[in-house]
């Protein structure tokens, strides 16, 4: 089972890219619109080019290949490809690719995908007469639906109908202080922060649980680790505008109370499973015991670890081509699984210095889930002829860094971060991802995390999301 | 087909004053929405008062109340405890576990699904219908029995099951607090007469208890209306 599931592990890293997908795309298509909503909010999906996913194109994949450098052999170089890339983007600005009726450049000015048809520049016409509707003030703000929405979203359930009577009696100037305070109430109801609450569900597909092998409360059959931890950890730096960043670089645990649900820094005296990282080394959620286990695993470079917290705090795929910062001289493959190779080399110059960091961590080898700086000559002296070269410095945003705790400091203050941040907010909350019309109000919102306004707490952050148009415009 | 196919446009008529099917017939309706599709029977109440023109959602943004959401909307609708609302076998809770995942709800730990699924299921229809009939099933039970009855109060049921007069206080006042506790609104006079209505058509059907009928039906009719269901 376990052997299984190493192999497909292995399988998904040594898969790579065809070689006409162009990883680099993203970022280049960036450079030249910079102003697009699309880039504003990261850099576009393979999608803007691709069908699902690489090599087979869109419309507007296929009208720029036309455009690249006719008559070259296939497939370009990278530098050939980035080089002829502006002038194939102007050369096609003015045609319509997916004959929606707008050119490409109005529909990447929009934020709307101009290789696909049903995805179109939608502006929102509030002028003229709109008509009646008693009930909602369709094309603006409206303090009602917000009331009713907040409870819902917040709390789990509708305002009672004493409650919204008490609402619509308020002075109208006093509405958003009630409705400011009703958020206040629900961000530490049951629903918000307590088991299976909504953070919980925030968490899940950072911490992915498996219950099999679950120590601790509630353990499985073959306990291993208790991600109770990580939930605790993860909610604390959520709730009452703690630092949002120690997801990241929190050096210590928390202890969870119940009826009604609290979590507090876990003293000296309180239970933490087994926790076995160093103070000085821990990473907040990246060296717990549960994530050790389940992403290092028996692996001597970790790429699972760092792809994952790549993914799920900085919301940069790397198997989706998305945050490829390749380091000159990478990959050098110290493992020997063959990563060097031109296809495989496109990522994993990014991957695998992304992934250094993680060396010293015990995954189930050695001491389980602690950090021992002769991991991979005691362990691994079998896995490649350089394996014992591989350093324990690396790089992150092509940053260099000298170890995790490092790389957490640089993730943890990034733009990335703040983004991803409020984009899992933003899609519990909405139902959606930012849409163009949204950006500016997004944007917002992620520079203020980072600023002073909201200095990285995350309830500041919610209480200005329920201001925006995006969230209380029916 | 699946049914957020349709029920993605329809969203948008929850914005609109949600009064009556035949009323948004007259409408305006999205692009591409069959009016007559899954309407059930039209009732024939002569012409049709179209009223103003309504003002639509441009961004009609709705999301359907997830599991939870929908368990606590409907314990707080109908003065229920949230273990009340629902229990397959009288033991499982039809929100929190069996149809969690249909109702938009995750099942993590053991199943590895982490995020809600990204559109209704197939499924989803059957199993919110199946969760609010049983919490207006027994809410009615609970209130035609009770002495200090939460929905269903002084509505003048005969030994025989009928009520005796489907036009009193006691019905409209029932209708008017279920709409309230349910939909945070008062019922328009258009809905009453539809809901009244609905009892002479059981009554005339001949069943044995039209009466506790109707006040499981009328409770199902609201609950499971756009307006119920989403937010």
């Amino acid at each position: 089972m376990r052997i299984h599931t190493l192999g497909v592990m292995a399988a998904v890293l040594a898969w790579s890219w065809p070689a006409d997908a162009k990883p680099t795309a993203p970022q280049a298509f960036c450079n030249q619109y910079a102003e697009s909503p699309i880039c504003k909010g990261g850099i576009p999906a393979c999608t803007m080019c691709h069908l699902a996913s690489p090599p087979t194109r869109n419309s507007f994949g296929m009208a720029i290949e036309s455009m690249l450098l006719p008559g070259s052999p296939r497939p370009l170089t990278n530098e050939d490809f980035l080089g002829a890339l502006p002038t194939a983007l102007r050369g096609i600005e003015a045609t319509d690719a997916d004959g929606d009726g707008y050119t490409n450049l109005a529909e990447i000015l929009a934020g709307t995908q101009p290789g696909a048809g049903e995805s179109v520049p939608r502006p929102i016409d509030c002028s003229g007469d709109l008509g009646f509707n008693e009930d909602w003030s369709v094309c603006q703000y409206d303090v009602r639906l917000v009331f009713k929405k907040l409870h819902l979203d917040f709390c789990g359930r509708s305002p009672s109908w004493d409650e919204y009577q008490t609402f619509k009696a308020l002075p109208s100037a006093q509405q958003p202080a009630a409705i400011h305070a009703a958020l206040d109430r629900c961000l530490d109801s049951e629903f918000w922060i307590g088991q299976d609450g909504q953070l919980w569900q925030l968490a899940h597909r950072k911490i992915k649980p498996l219950q099999a092998i679950k120590a601790g409360d509630d353990a499985g059959t073959i306990p291993l680790a208790d991600y109770y931890d990580d939930y605790g950890l993860f909610v604390y730096t959520q709730m009452d505008n703690h630092d949002a960043r120690e997801v990241l670089t929190a050096d210590y645990f928390i202890t969870r109370r119940r009826n009604p649900t609290s979590y507090v820094k876990a003293g000296n005296n309180d239970p933490i499973g087994e926790q076995g990282v160093a103070v000085n080394r821990r990473a907040g959620l990246m060296t717990t015991r549960w994530n050790l286990v389940l992403n290092v695993m028996f692996t001597a470079l970790p790429r699972t670890a760092a792809a994952q917290a790549y993914r799920s705090f900085l919301g940069v795929d790397i198997g989706k081509q998305e945050g490829i910062y390749s380091v000159e001289g990478e990959p050098v493959d110290y493992d020997e699984k063959g990563v060097g190779s031109e296809v495989c080399a496109r990522c994993h110059a990014t991957l695998d210095p992304l992934a250094y960091p993680f060396k010293n961590y015990q995954g189930l080898t050695g001491n389980i889930g602690s950090y021992d700086p002769n991991r991979i000559q005691d362990d691994f002296r079998n896995e490649g002829a350089n394996i014992n070269a591989m350093p324990e410095a690396g790089y992150i945003f092509g940053q260099p860094v000298a170890d995790l705790v490092q790389w957490a400091r640089v993730a943890a203050d990034s733009d990335q971060f703040a983004k991803a941040t409020v984009l899992d907010y933003w899609k519990l909350l909405l139902g959606h991802e930012v849409q163009a019309t949204e950006q500016e109000e997004f944007e917002a919102l992620w520079r203020d995390l980072k600023g002073p306004t909201h200095n990285y707490g995350v309830e500041k952050m919610l209480h200005a999301l329920i201001e925006t148009e995006a969230y209380g415009a029916p | 087909m699946r049914p957020d196919k349709y029920l993605a446009p329809l969203c948008a008529l929850a914005f609109l004053a949600c009064d009556s099917t035949d009323e948004l017939d007259g409408g305006t309706l999205p692009p591409g929405v069959d009016a007559s599709a899954d309407a059930g029977t039209p009732v024939d109440s002569g012409p049709i008062d179209v009223g103003p023109v309504f003002a639509e959602s441009a961004k009609a943004n709705l999301r359907i109340k997830s599991n939870l959401r929908l368990r606590n909307d409907l314990a707080q609708a109908l003065g229920l405890a949230p273990n009340e609302v629902c229990l397959e076998m009288g033991q499982y809770s039809c929100t929190d576990f069996v149809h969690a995942v249909a109702l938009g709800g995750v099942e993590p730990y053991t199943l590895g699904l982490n995020e809600p699924q990204s559109h209704t299921t197939l499924t989803t229809p059957i199993a919110v219908e199946r969760v609010v009939m049983a919490a207006c099933t027994k809410r009615a039970l609970d209130d035609l029995g009770s002495a200090q009855p939460v929905i269903w109060k002084d509505l003048g049921i005969a030994a025989d099951g009928k009520l005796a007069d489907p036009g009193t206080a006691g019905v409209t006042n029932s209708i008017t607090t279920l709409y309230q506790r349910g939909l945070l609104r008062d019922p328009k006079a258009r809905e009453i007469e539809h809901l009244t209505q609905l009892y002479r058509d059981l009554e005339a059907d001949g069943g044995a208890n039209p009466a506790r009928d109707w006040a499981i039906l009328t409770c199902f009719s609201v609950l499971t209306s756009l307006e119920a269901l989403f937010y």
